[in-house]
């Protein structure tokens, strides 16, 4: 049993590492703003979320197991809202044509108030221009 | 195990020096939130791989507030971004083809 729970811990924590690791190239590589939010938002929900998973079986008290849970849910908060992504991007609201929420359109109004939840898949559309 | 844990920490910590050296140049104030949150996270996971590893369990109260404080500092950070008087446009140029 001790066996297994050690290598859940080094397999979740190496994910997280690796994800850490994609995060960190992305943010070097990626070319522009927006990817490279992605590449950060990455390395911030997964690669943190599998290292707190990893850790959770070695941890005794219930009270440092919240606390570990806390730490993560805190920093999916701080990147959480669609309009706090919009507005960090620092697009102009009518650059952002279309919002997507897991394939689903979020209307204008519905924006500023939409929480993202884990697991959301967000898409953000500018107006398409040519021909 | 505990080499194990302190090596991880040490990686996630030698990752996050990395990526912030190019946010901290950073152009606009965008780039200057991912910074804020890369030091967050990074800093926090290199903290709660830290207080398994060495068994300094007082580490992840440090990380409790890191966190706290990256939260409120990206918040912040986007409110003040959002002024209109606030800073030069962010984003690289839009390729309106």
């Amino acid at each position: 049993m001790r066996l297994a729970l050690d290598l859940f811990t080094i397999v979740a924590v190496l994910a997280g590492a690796f994800f850490f690791l994609a995060g960190t190239v992305g943010l070097l590589r990626f070319p522009d703003t927006l990817t490279r939010l992605h590449a950060l938002s990455k390395a911030d929900n997964l690669g943190l979320g599998l290292i707190v998973l990893g850790l959770l079986p070695r941890v005794d008290s219930t009270l440092v197991a919240v606390k570990l849970v806390c730490v993560w849910l805190l920093v999916l908060l701080s990147g959480a809202t669609v309009a706090q992504l919009i507005q960090r991007f620092n697009l102009p609201k009518t650059l952002v044509h279309l919002v997507l929420i897991n394939g689903h359109f979020v209307p204008p109004a519905a924006r500023e108030a939409r929480l993202l939840r884990e697991g959301d898949v967000l898409a953000i559309w500018p107006p398409i221009a040519g021909g | 195990m505990t080499t194990f844990l302190l090596a991880a920490a040490a990686f996630v910590l030698l990752l996050t020096a990395v990526g912030l050296k190019p946010l901290l140049r950073a152009r606009g104030e965008a780039d200057r939130i991912m910074a804020v949150q890369l030091l967050g996270s990074g800093g926090i996971a290199a903290l709660l791989l830290f207080a398994e590893g060495a068994e300094r369990y007082a580490a992840i109260d440090v990380s409790l507030t890191l966190a706290l404080l990256a939260a409120f500092v990206s918040v912040a950070l986007a409110k003040a971004a959002r002024r209109p008087h606030a800073a030069a446009p962010t984003t690289d140029p839009v390729d309106r083809g």
